[in-house]
């Protein structure tokens, strides 16, 4: 079914030369200290892969969402943090400026952006608004020919590194979701502050803080969309994102199969591998085929976004099978790899501790079957 | 001229391809001549006490480079049955150039020679980084092969005599060697050496390197490598990196000590009598290509090795 | 300002060949690369143009197992590539892939200074193609070499061989095959992926290329390639004494 172009298998085959030589040897470090790949994320920069799927006119490299997608699973495959400092950054925060904004805040922030120059992050959730992420409480008021913002947001992926915020904020209070906008934020703006840096099960690459914003004044030409759009800009931006995540966890599922493979023809016990039991057998032919069916529910999202056909129900479904799937394989992974699937250095151990947040966040699996099911009963 | 040619630079390898070349000079009923560069003069007379009907030394002009001999050569190799070359990187480039003059196909360093019933030659070689072995045949005249040093034995010396032809090779003014910078040979040549103990990235550090270094010392041998010692980590100088693209070496007993066992590395000791292997991970491929194999860690085994090897070799 | 030409060819990806129980091997599932050796070859060419100017033909040769290698090279930084497909070239030998290449330059490339060549390819590594193709085109060669300096006129390449190292000066036109540890090759960015279905294809098959069934047929005849297998004896020692003791039988 899915037979890619010339072009995207080239960019599968950069993403995966780019992950063999930058990312697969500090990988376990990274993990380890939770360090932030600084050199892979300058690479992925100059490769080209921080706008992988923007126009060249916007300083991307024009290529489709598909080939962004593979990407992101190729990295993924050989470090999780780095996936997914990409994946924010390309659909979480160049997404809605290349989707909603304006010609001049596209073209005043996308080439940095999508060049590597800039990095971007996502500020959405809050203290209290994680699924429920209408009740905002940061505030944003019109003041002049700008706006006020004052609050707090939690667990932004890239915070303490990125140049480009999208904040969302109640501009008004009596609308409920209807008052919440978008904004365009610099960290460079007064009153912009990284806060606590989460230390986290996996994933740790990825930094992850606390983003704080007091007495902020954002110009109102930095409004993403019109005032009590926010939501609208949230959501169409998590269900873009939802498909890289799914890539991600793609990724790792993939990853979490080939390690087991490895495992099995290499550990003998009862003096022959591992691989010669049945029963293993079965769970990576299981294992084989959950990746598998997980590939083409990713891939198919992401080429339905390609031809602007409505995606979102499809990209919920990858992203819950996907995330699921991951979790699943990586178990298995450590069961297959018995005692030394405990240690650390094994990449099962990682693997199952990176994959956990797939099943979490840019909408939890709970909030992925809401949106199946209101789709199928309509 | 024609019958059978061997070309060599080595006078080693001259020889060996003397004795196979006699043999099949003799198969197919002709004459033997063995050429060499005029400065292995010594070599040339020597193939004719070991099997050389004849002897040719091309002499060179100075600043040449070996490949300029391709036009004299491929008129020596015109009529000839079969023509042989040690496969040194200079003979090489030389044999494909007499090869394409003379639109013949070429085997490249051919691991062995199969006559045939109707005068062709079956011949194998390694491929895929020496994961696969490809047979060939030639038929067509001549048949041309390139030959690693030590693929065949050396031959016995007999009384035969003859004349030393000199072919003056005319330059090629574009091409000029401006310099020679020798490599400098630091310890033992491991090719030379009746044991070699290969070290692999088992080694924690280069200082572990002394312990191979005292198991080589009690069996009166070198110590080798594998690619990434040399040349990513730069323990060793290059030529103790013994594999695909490095030194062959064929010892009376090669220990490979921490070395997982890659076709690249492995292909390099073939020709080794016995391989004995040593490693922690009881899978890994090395013990596949060894004759002995210890399951163990490097840090305690070496010295229990060198210790019990000095009791029975003193 | 030197117009280059270099040549690749289009592998197995030798880690993906499975072995059979009898010893046969299975590409079914193999993928296929440019060879490793041939990127440091590319990656010299794009390098000397970067600096000096001038253009960079890529040209390859292959049969029915090439699905078309062309954006792959050209993402690598070529302007142009010339391809030599037929069927007749399948697991072509060094001869007709000399002889292909050497045709495809002469009706298709236009006047050149220098060609790269990496020093044999990743699957067979016979060694041969490079300085084969600079006999047929009756220009010098010079292999093995990993360090190369491009002046006005010509080159000057160091050779590592075993003696050392001879550093050779040639003139333009010449051919030069490369070491790996020459330059390390660039991972194609995204922006040179999406440019190369941009830049022109030149393919020419065997009739075009005016090659004559008496030079399709002078090749060595293939016989099968299998597994190399390992004839030792595969003890497992049971002890460092055991061990001494056939080592020590071996030496005497």
């Amino acid at each position: 079914m899915f037979t890619l172009t010339e072009e995207q298998e080239l960019i599968r085959n950069t993403a995966r030369e780019f992950a063999a030589q930058y990312c697969a040897p500090i990988a376990a470090e990274v993990d380890d200290e939770a360090r932030w790949p600084e050199e892979s994320v300058a690479a992925m920069a100059e490769l080209g892969l921080m706008g992988v799927p923007y126009p060249d006119k916007y300083g991307g490299a024009g290529a489709d969402y598909l080939s962004y997608t593979v990407a992101v699973e190729e990295i993924s495959r050989v470090c999780a943090s780095t996936g997914v400092i990409l994946s924010a950054h390309v659909s979480l925060a160049c997404w809605p400026i290349y989707h909603f904004g304006t010609e001049e805040q596209k073209l005043k922030y996308l080439p940095d952006m999508a060049s590597g120059a800039k990095l971007g992050a996502f500020c959405l959730t809050e203290a209290g608004a994680g699924t429920d992420a209408g009740s905002q409480t940061t505030t944003a008021v019109l003041d002049g020919d700008s706006y006020i913002l004052n609050g707090s947001k939690v667990f932004i992926t890239n915070g303490d590194k990125a140049d480009v915020f999208i904040v969302f904020a109640m501009t008004d209070k009596s609308k409920g979701t209807k008052g919440i906008s978008a904004f365009i934020v610099e960290k460079a703006f007064p009153g912009v502050a990284v806060g606590k840096h989460e230390r986290k099960m996996g994933i740790r690459g990825a930094h992850t803080t606390e983003i704080l914003l007091r007495d902020v004044r954002v110009p109102a030409a930095n409004r993403l969309g019109k005032e009590g759009e926010g939501f609208k800009v949230a959501m169409a931006t998590l269900d873009g994102g939802r498909v890289g995540i799914a890539a991600q966890a793609l990724g790792i599922a993939q990853a979490a199969l080939d390690e087991s493979i490895k495992w099995a023809k290499e550990r003998q016990q009862f003096g022959k591998p591992i691989a010669a039991n049945q029963g293993l057998q079965f769970m990576i032919a299981d294992m084989a085929t959950q990746v598998q069916a997980a590939r083409h529910l990713v891939y198919h999202a992401a080429s339905l976004k390609d031809e602007g056909k409505p995606y979102s129900k499809e990209a919920s479904m990858a992203k819950l099978f996907a995330a699921e799937t991951a979790m699943q394989q990586a178990i298995k992974a450590v069961q297959i790899h018995g005692g030394y699937g405990y240690i650390k250095g094994t990449t099962a151990e990682r693997l199952m501790r990176d994959a956990k947040i797939t099943e979490i966040y840019e909408g939890t699996s709970e909030v992925q079957r809401m949106v199946i099911a209101a789709t199928c009963l309509k | 001229m024609p019958g059978v040619i061997v070309f060599a630079e080595q006078h080693s390898t001259l020889l060996e391809l003397t004795g196979e070349g006699r043999k099949l000079a003799d198969w197919l009923g002709a004459t033997l001549t063995a050429v060499t560069p005029e400065s292995n003069h010594e070599a040339a007379l020597d193939a004719m006490a070991h099997g050389a009907d004849g002897a040719v030394v091309l002499r060179l002009p100075a600043g040449q480079p070996l490949e300029t001999a391709a036009a004299e050569l491929t008129e020596l190799a015109a009529d000839a049955d079969l023509v042989l070359f040690g496969a040194t990187l200079r003979a090489k480039g030389l044999a494909a150039r007499v090869a394409a003059r003379l639109g013949a196909p070429l085997a490249a360093e051919a691991l062995s020679l199969r006559p045939q019933a109707d005068g062709a030659l079956e011949v194998d070689r390694m491929v895929y980084g020496g994961g696969g072995i490809a047979t060939q045949l030639l038929r067509t005249r001549p048949m041309m092969a390139t030959i690693p040093a030590r693929t065949f034995p050396a031959p016995a010396a007999g009384p035969r005599t003859g004349e030393v032809r000199v072919i003056a090779v005319a330059a090629d003014a574009r091409v000029r060697v401006v310099a020679q910078r020798p490599r400098t040979q630091e310890g033992t040549d491991i090719a030379e050496a009746p044991a070699v103990v290969g070290v692999g990235r088992g080694m924690a550090k280069a200082e572990d390197l002394a312990l191979a270094e005292a198991l080589a010392g009690t069996m009166g041998g070198a110590v080798g490598c594998t690619r990434p010692v040399a040349e990513d980590l730069g323990w060793l100088p290059e030529d103790r990196y013994i594999g695909i693209s490095g030194r062959k070496v064929a010892p009376r007993v090669y220990v490979a000590v921490g070395t997982s066992g890659q076709v690249q590395h492995v292909s390099g000791v073939r020709d080794a009598k016995v391989v004995v292997a040593i490693n922690k991970d009881e899978n890994a491929p090395i013990f596949k290509h060894a004759d002995y194999g210890l399951v163990g860690d490097l840090y305690t085994a070496l010295p229990a090795l060198t210790a019990e090897l000095k009791k029975l070799l003193g | 300002m030197p117009n280059i030409i270099t040549c690749y060819k289009w592998v197995v990806d030798e880690a993906d060949i499975k072995v059979e129980g009898n010893g046969a091997l299975n590409f079914e599932r193999a993928g296929r690369k440019i060879s490793e050796y041939d990127r440091n070859a590319i990656e010299a060419a794009v390098q000397i143009v970067e600096t000096a100017g001038g253009s960079v033909t890529a040209v390859s040769l292959g049969g029915p197992e090439v699905k078309n290698p062309a954006k792959d090279g050209l993402s690598r930084g070529p302007d142009k590539a010339i391809l030599a497909l037929d069927p007749r070239f399948a697991e072509a030998d060094g001869l007709t892939t000399a002889l292909g290449l050497a045709r495809a330059i002469g009706s298709a490339a236009g006047p050149f200074d220098l060609i790269l060549c990496g020093e044999g390819s990743g699957d067979v590594y016979g060694q041969q193609v490079g300085p084969r193709l600079a006999e047929l085109l009756g220009i010098p060669s010079i292999t093995f070499v990993n360090k190369l300096t491009v002046t006005a006129t010509g080159v000057v390449a160091e050779r590592k061989l075993e003696d050392g190292v001879e550093v050779v000066e040639a003139d333009f036109p010449v051919l030069v095959t490369v070491l790996p540890d020459l330059n390390k090759p660039r991972i194609p960015g995204l922006k040179q992926v999406m440019g190369a279905a941009k830049k022109p294809v030149v393919v020419l098959d065997a009739a075009a290329l005016g090659l004559t069934e008496a030079e399709l047929g002078a090749r060595a005849e293939a016989r099968g390639v299998k597994a190399a297998s390992s004839n030792r004896k595969q003890v497992k020692a049971e002890s460092v004494a055991a061990l001494a003791e056939a080592i020590a039988a071996a030496l005497r």
